[in-house]
């Protein structure tokens, strides 16, 4: 599903924060990408849903070349990736519902299938009771649940989550991960970055660890092979 | 609903159970595609690369949202409404001004007499044939010769007291002339059939009140083209000033515009709420014009039918068309658009 062929970026201001960096992961899987703070763990979520464009290398998702992607294709791919940001990027002039709406309206979703599909996402991650309430009144963790609900309301095949625990407590933190095992237990491909590396061996799923802008060390299941 | 470990509902997310997600990939497009339980309003694909339509749904969204803003009372959207308003008037005044002058032209009720001097070798058979051509343009009343003792008679009349001075005279000056009234009265008519009669031969000059309608015309068409070019330096000024207020709109709501952008919305989804903004500035500015416009002729109108009663004549103005409102209307939304356009164009990448 993502594949990463000998990736490199360099911001415009000249810093290099990934050097040829290599993997793959299949479709249904749950990986954890793990680093110090300027690893480059944000950067390649951001090369995912082309928030940025590589210097070097090739970015394929589900086997299309995503610096390639005409102006009008790139929607359609974004709105096949479910992103959740570390700063959550909530809305604070709406409600959580229109929040979690929104997604869907973007996507073009049918209106009359708007409101129901909304309502069952907030109830899937516990919000059901907070829905007209304006996210700025939530706490981390409630915020945090809006993001993902927003993210994952329209079924996407794939999540990836900018430090979706950075800002809770440990406890907060563990729920926040059983609802993303909830949604790779349906099948959908999970890409979390974490700098907490004692929430990844208690969750049990693999890990990418990255060192200034190169992987050091990856399960040999992320490995890409020669031919692909 | 069962308990889970995580303390949230047991129902999957997204809604709805686990589904299986074979088939998701699309092996032409290599692109995820979602499940075919959720409906779509268009199907869209990679190669057809086409825009994804917006719901009806979104449409009435972003329209409350831009008039939930104007409602919110933001400084700088009633502003810069206010500015249109104001220009618009400036320009419904110089239309209600003119229209009106040039109703007055084209209405012009004189005696609309024209006298027609002639020569003095023309003989009476010409004399008879000139008047004859006349007598055959339509509207042409009232047509009489007028001989050098009867003129003579009408200028001692003039003259009163002073008529004396003419006694001294050997001989009568004054020339025969044809005088006729002439029942259209609108100026270019009145102008074009005078201009055409002075060339007739035998005919020494053509009179009709010319010099006030002619000076009429000339304020008209200087006032004309002062207020083209005002209008014109006028409205692109207010549209600058619409496009830097919908530029300061999207600064304040980039974060919106980024999450929306990366959600996957399309161009026009994350535009069309910016030119409702506009559109709905330009409508409102054009609105409040027409309100101003219609207190100004009130106004105006008083005015002149006092000023007219004094003189002991009639006036009364006449407010603007009803293709002169549509066009006021019409400016402002195309303002409105149009600064949102600009901006956009310029400030808002995708």
């Amino acid at each position: 599903m993502i594949k990463f062929h000998n990736v490199s970026m360099r911001y415009p201001s000249g810093y290099e924060a990934l050097n040829g960096v290599s993997f793959a992961l299949s479709k249904g899987s749950f990986y954890f990408l793990t680093g110090h703070s300027g690893a480059g763990k944000t950067s390649i979520l951001k090369l995912i849903y082309r928030a940025e464009r590589p210097s070097g290398g090739a970015v394929l998702i589900g086997g299309r070349n995503v610096d390639q992607l005409t102006n009008k294709q790139l929607p359609l791919l974004r709105r096949s990736i479910g992103v959740i940001f570390q700063d959550y990027k909530l809305l604070y002039d709406r409600s959580v519902y229109d929040n979690v709406a929104l997604a869907m309206e973007v996507a073009g979703q049918n209106p009359d299938h708007i409101n129901g599909q909304v309502l069952r996402t907030l109830e899937s991650v516990g919000l059901r009771d907070y829905t007209h309430q304006n996210p700025i009144s939530l706490s981390g963790g409630e915020q945090q649940r809006v993001a993902i609900a927003r993210a994952t309301v329209n079924r996407p095949s794939l999540v990836i989550a900018d430090e979706p625990t950075g800002n809770l407590d440990r406890d907060m933190g563990r729920r926040i991960i059983s609802l993303f095992q909830t949604l790779h237990k349906q099948g959908t491909t999970i890409l979390l970055v974490t700098h907490d590396t004692d929430l990844v061996k208690e969750s049990g799923h693999p890990h990418i660890e990255m060192v200034d802008g190169e992987i050091t060390k990856m399960p040999k299941s992320a490995c890409l092979m020669e031919d692909s | 609903m069962n308990p889970t470990p995580d303390g949230f509902s047991t129902r999957s997310l997204g809604g709805k159970k686990a589904v299986s997600r074979k088939g998701l990939l699309s092996k032409k497009t290599g692109i995820i595609k979602r499940p075919s339980s959720v409906k779509r309003i268009k199907a869209t694909s990679l190669e057809g690369g086409k825009d994804v339509t917006i719901s009806k749904s979104f449409q009435l969204r972003s329209l409350q949202r831009a008039w939930n803003r104007f409602h919110a009372g933001s400084l700088s959207h009633w502003t810069t409404t206010i500015i249109i308003a104001l220009s618009l008037t400036i320009f419904g005044a110089f239309t209600l001004l003119l229209s009106n002058a040039n109703t007055a032209l084209e209405q012009w009720t004189g005696d609309n007499l024209i006298t027609v001097f002639l020569e003095e070798s023309v003989t009476s058979f010409q004399m008879e044939e000139i008047k004859n051509k006349i007598s055959k343009n339509p509207g042409v009343d009232q047509i009489s010769v007028v001989s050098p003792a009867i003129a003579m008679g009408r200028m001692k009349n003039m003259l009163g007291s002073e008529a004396g001075l003419l006694d001294n005279l050997v001989e009568n000056p004054l020339p025969y002339s044809i005088e006729f009234r002439l029942n259209d009265k609108e100026y270019e008519k009145t102008a074009n059939l005078a201009f055409q009669i002075g060339s007739w031969l035998g005919v020494e000059a053509v009179s009709y009140d010319k010099q006030w309608a002619e000076k009429l015309a000339a304020v008209i068409h200087t006032f004309r083209f002062i207020g083209s070019v005002l209008t014109l330096l006028l409205l692109t000024a207010v549209a600058l000033i619409i496009s830097n207020t919908i530029k300061l709109t999207i600064i304040a709501r980039r974060d919106e515009v980024e999450v929306m952008r990366f959600m996957g919305a399309t161009d026009s989804f994350i535009k069309t709420p910016f030119i409702y903004e506009g559109v709905l500035q330009g409508l409102l500015g054009a609105v409040g014009a027409l309100l101003l416009t219609t207190l100004l002729y009130w106004g105006a109108d008083g005015a002149t039918t006092e000023l007219g009663s004094a003189f002991g004549i009639f006036i009364e103005l006449h407010y603007l068309h009803y293709d002169q409102l549509l066009l006021i209307m019409a400016l402002g939304i195309f303002l409105g658009l149009a600064g949102a356009l600009i901006s956009l164009s310029r400030f808002l990448e995708i």
